[in-house]
């Protein structure tokens, strides 16, 4: 078998002091990128790819993926301690590690979001590894009215995430909908709602409205509670402390929800045109009926080629 | 008397949505551009007028009252007024002015925090982002620090 004596070969090379030291570096520089609201995974590799003309191609190959996993932690940072996605698969961290947060317990939650996107994406690549022909075959066969189908399931799962009064799920859904009519439309051509604006033919990006509606929002809803005439305490982290890990029922809760939702995750990000958003809003709903904190779920890190 | 406003709104939205003369149903067979708005639309209205009449007849109790509603409109205007000046000023000293403007509004005791922080946060963003990393900020009509 080949392909493991070339994979132990690869490890040997990744494993070197000099390629970790970038991996360490990378995955930091990732995490401040993603943290950035706007910067995402592909954007900052694209951004910090001159970093890497003057390192020898391994390393560089090894910090590039570290950035983009790094950014795609990243993103998370923000959606539970300011409710702020900082990408749209970030977007389900923000139903329950931001509540986490505000109980006081946002250590345990990024501790736990971190393990899952370790853990998901360690499962994903094994699968990815071994089953690769066999999925690609099944990509291959994914016609129009599939990727429709698989469009479907990522708006059905609305459903569950609106909670009690669907009504309210049903107008903010249409309400996304018409703000995503805004612009060109791609099968004729023609402009709907420019209103005669240029910057409005590309149409409305997704992460102005991120920003506006959890940013700002949040920022807004904030100096409405009058918190900001509350006295504010320094937070004191220490790396030893119960207000950093998890505790032991934290862990063995969000065994389940990681396995379940590395598979889902891998699952629909092999099949195209669904990607990490979908994922994490899907493996979200799986776990929302069980009565425990599916924490543990939203980091399902499709490898989302 | 909140929630039912706001399911109002969307009805509100939903009218113009529709009233926009979406330019054309199919033109030569093909889908054209007012297919789906015409059917969101449709729907929008549909659900938003449920829901308006659904709130009326339960009315939740919504304590929406607070001490700071000022405050909260006056930060509103405040980014308005910020997102206005932004091409005219430029970015540098547009946020140089809201981060004391909104500091100054909000925590009036750490006065000389509230100066040094409304300067050296824009500047750093301005050199990572405008200097750095070569995504140009908006300059300004007067040009002040172009280059």
């Amino acid at each position: 078998m080949d392909v493991f004596a070339d994979l132990i070969y690869g490890f040997s090379v990744a494993l070197s002091p000099v390629n970790l030291l970038y991996l360490a570096i990378g995955v930091l520089v990732g995490m401040v990128v993603g943290v950035m609201p706007g910067l995402g995974a592909s954007a900052g590799i694209a951004i910090l790819l001159p970093l890497t003309f003057s390192m020898d191609p391994t390393s560089a190959i090894v910090m590039l993926a570290a950035i983009y996993y790094g950014a795609m932690f990243g993103g998370t940072i923000t959606s539970v301690l300011i409710n702020t996605p900082g990408e749209s698969s970030t977007v389900a961290s923000t139903f329950d590690g931001y509540p986490l947060a505000q109980q006081g317990r946002a250590g345990p939650a990024l501790v736990l979001c971190a393990v899952g996107s370790f853990v998901a994406g360690t499962i994903g690549l094994i699968l990815l590894t071994v089953l690769a022909p066999a999925f690609a075959r099944l990509a291959q066969s994914f016609g129009p009215s599939e990727t429709f189908l698989v469009v479907m399931i990522g708006l059905l799962t609305l459903v569950v995430i609106a909670g009690g009064k669907w009504r309210y799920g049903v107008i903010s859904a249409l309400f996304g909908f018409t703000l995503a009519t805004v612009g060109v439309d791609l099968g004729t051509g023609d402009q709907r709602y420019t209103f005669g604006s240029p910057e409005l033919i590309t149409g409305i990006n997704f992460i102005p409205v991120a920003i506006g509606l959890f940013g700002i929002g949040e920022l807004l809803y904030t100096l409405h509670q009058g918190e900001h005439t509350e006295e504010g305490g320094f937070i004191r982290v220490s790396g030893r402390g119960p207000e950093l890990w998890p505790k032991r029922e934290d862990w063995s809760e969000s065994g389940g929800p990681m396995a379940r939702g590395s598979l889902l995750g891998f699952v629909v990000g092999i099949i195209p045109g669904a990607g990490a958003t979908v994922a994490s809003l899907m493996s979200y709903s799986l776990e929302k009926p069980s009565p425990k904190r599916p924490r543990g779920s939203a980091r399902a890190r499709s490898q989302a080629w | 008397m909140a929630k039912a406003a706001f399911s109002g709104a969307f009805l509100a939205f939903a009218y113009t949505l529709l009233a926009f003369g979406l330019p054309m149903m199919t033109e030569s067979g093909q889908i054209g551009p007012g297919f789906f708005p015409r059917i969101l639309g449709a729907m929008l209205v549909a659900v938003s007028l449920y829901s308006v009449i659904r709130d009326i007849r339960e009315p939740a109790d919504d304590d929406t009252s607070s001490d700071h509603w000022g405050t909260v409109g006056l930060v509103t205007v405040i980014t308005i007024a910020f997102v206005a000046m932004l091409s005219i000023l430029g970015a540098l000293v547009a946020m140089v002015l809201f981060m004391f403007v909104t500091l100054y509004v909000l925590n009036r005791q750490g006065m000389i925090a509230n100066v040094v922080l409304s300067i050296l946060l824009p500047v750093s963003l301005y050199l990572l982002f405008d200097v750095w990393l070569n995504t140009t900020l908006p300059r300004g009509v007067f040009a002040l620090f172009s280059g």
